[in-house]
């Protein structure tokens, strides 16, 4: 067996593709934070001192590998002028779409992300979670990437007949949220993020083909990864990205996050050592599992990703529902330590 | 039939005047309905079946099935045929402001020659309430995030109270990642195709 790592060795290690003393666990928990202190989602949201205490208070109990300061995408939204609502039991969910004709989209000028108060109180959350917790412990920021951003800013239908039938203002707004992403990015790195999540679930081809990913969500990808100045890992939210992984890997991402669409020793083969995989425990089942259907689960997807390193254990869309129960992930983190203990006995 | 497989085709690179061209001149001798029946459902089918699979994107079916809606349309329109009005079917989000699920769902429909009510996206309580006053049979149900599709035990336990024998048809994500969804949440039928919920309702109404 090998010596105790850090956090942050284990995780750097495995994204290093080399076997660390075991698999590293990320649970994505944002609004269980609340949960933990007994506060709403929306109250919980509003101070960063707020998500550093809830972070800090499930990584005492859960003793996972990396943290998160994410709280919902439409905060970024609300940069472009759109609204928010809350629930008591769920994410936020973004209002109505802002860009509702072509000349609003001509008109767009890149917001700051500092005028913005729901995304600085993410931003120094990051900083204050950084110097509570020192640097032994990853921490990931998160931004929706430029490409799928517009879903919130047009609604579905609308960006899918721009991206179709409008190169010239399609590109344009490209070149607006790719300034705005990395700008937020980089905040986020600057304020002691020790990597970037890219959320971009539109270029998954569950949302659009390979040809057209190339065309469009590739390029800006690319563009976007190169003005981010640290490690970016892109996440589909579930959508299934083999048919693009080779692409994917010419972005200059470091990692995905992998589909339960998708088998994980598949992607283990197709990716070899040039990505680290992240995933792919089902959230939206993982309210019924009982302790046996998470042994089971984890046991597979360290059996199939975890040997040789680049694997980190997660779950499949990059946030636990809230209707995960504290024990289910009592147990996802016992499961985790008991099969992914290095050398992965398959 | 080759000319299914160039309708499909066209459809899923969205190809107007490719698909136009064969539904509207090529076939103009065909009646309308059999037009319907016996060239888009059938290729819609097959898309819906591709969708689950993984073998087609979101985009594809969206846009494929936005063509062909607005063809179905234009037969419709050069004709002295009506959209069917029975059983009464309708259609709405939860919470959510995706309306792309919904519009497939409801373009799937009406290229089948169905009349659909679109309520939009409304509260529980005002959807039972525009479900009793309409008399609607089947009650389409789109939704995207978890949260929105276990309203959909709401509504049942609203239609329950109220005594209306509705009959649920969801569809979205989180049904399509927990197959237990549909029965926690009381719906009849869970779906990621439209077509199969089209099928559904045909068999339940006897085939038709």
């Amino acid at each position: 067996m090998k010596a105790e790592m850090t956090s942050m060795e284990r995780t750097l290690t495995a994204m290093r593709h080399q076997e660390p003393d075991r698999v590293p666990l990320l649970l994505c928990l944002t609004m269980h934070g609340a949960k933990a202190l007994g506060m709403s989602i929306q109250s919980y949201y509003s101070k960063a001192d707020n998500i550093v205490r809830g972070q800090v208070k499930l990584r005492e109990r859960y003793g996972h590998d990396i943290l998160n300061t994410f709280t919902h995408a439409s905060a970024e939204f609300e940069a472009f002028g759109g609204t928010t609502t809350y629930y008591e039991d769920g994410p936020p969910n973004s209002g109505e779409p802002v860009l509702r004709a072509m000349e609003d989209i001509e008109s767009l000028e890149s917001p700051d992300p500092k005028d913005n108060m729901g995304l600085m109180v993410v931003v120094e959350a990051t900083r204050k979670l950084r110097e509570r917790i020192g640097p032994e412990v990853p921490i990931i920021g998160v931004v929706v990437s430029p490409f799928s951003l517009p879903v919130m800013q047009l609604g579905f239908e609308n960006y899918f007949d721009l991206m179709y039938n409008e190169t010239k203002a399609f590109e344009h707004l490209m070149r607006i949220n790719e300034t705005f992403s990395a700008e937020l990015a980089n905040l986020q790195l600057e304020a002691g993020a020790t990597a970037m999540v890219l959320f971009d679930p539109v270029s998954s081809t569950t949302i659009i083909p390979r040809d057209k990913y190339i065309e469009t969500g590739f390029r800006s990808a690319k563009r976007t990864i190169r003005s981010i100045k640290g490690p970016v890992l892109t996440h589909f939210a579930s959508g299934r990205i083999l048919p693009i992984i080779d692409k994917i890997i010419e972005t200059g991402t470091v990692g995905v996050g992998v589909s339960t669409d998708e088998d994980l020793a598949t992607m283990k083969r197709a990716c070899g050592n040039r990505l680290t995989l992240v995933g792919n425990l089902n959230g939206v089942q993982m309210p019924t599992w009982t302790a046996l259907d998470v042994e089971k689960k984890v046991k597979e997807a360290v059996h199939k990703a975890a040997p040789g390193g680049g694997f980190i254990l997660s779950d499949n869309h990059g946030e636990i529902p809230f209707q995960v129960s504290d024990s289910i992930i009592e147990h996802i983190v016992e499961s985790s330590r008991r099969y992914g203990t290095y050398p992965i006995k398959v | 039939m080759k000319i299914r497989e160039e309708i499909e085709k066209g459809l899923l690179v969205n190809d107007r005047s490719c698909v136009r061209e064969i539904l509207i001149f090529q076939f103009r001798d065909m009646p309308p309905l059999d037009r319907i029946d016996r060239l888009v459902a059938p290729v819609l089918d097959t898309i819906g079946m591709k969708w689950e699979r993984g073998e087609v994107s979101l985009s594809q079916v969206y846009l494929g099935t936005k063509l062909a809606d607005e063809l179905v349309e234009e037969i419709i329109g050069v004709s002295d045929v009506t959209r069917r009005k029975e059983p009464v079917l309708a259609i709405s989000i939860l919470e959510d402001h995706h309306f792309l699920g919904l519009k497939v769902v409801k373009m799937t429909m009406q290229s089948a020659g169905y009349d659909v009510i679109d309520y939009g996206r409304t509260t529980v309580e005002e959807l039972v309430n525009m479900v009793e006053r309409d008399h609607v049979r089947y009650l389409l149900i789109s939704t995207l995030m978890l949260r929105s599709a276990l309203l959909i035990k709401n509504v049942r336990e609203l239609l329950d109270v109220n005594g209306l024998d509705v009959v649920i048809i969801a569809g979205g994500a989180p049904f399509r990642f927990d197959a237990q969804l549909c029965r926690k949440v009381g719906a009849d039928l869970a779906t990621a195709s439209p077509i199969e919920a089209l099928d559904y309702i045909r068999n339940r109404e006897g085939g038709e």
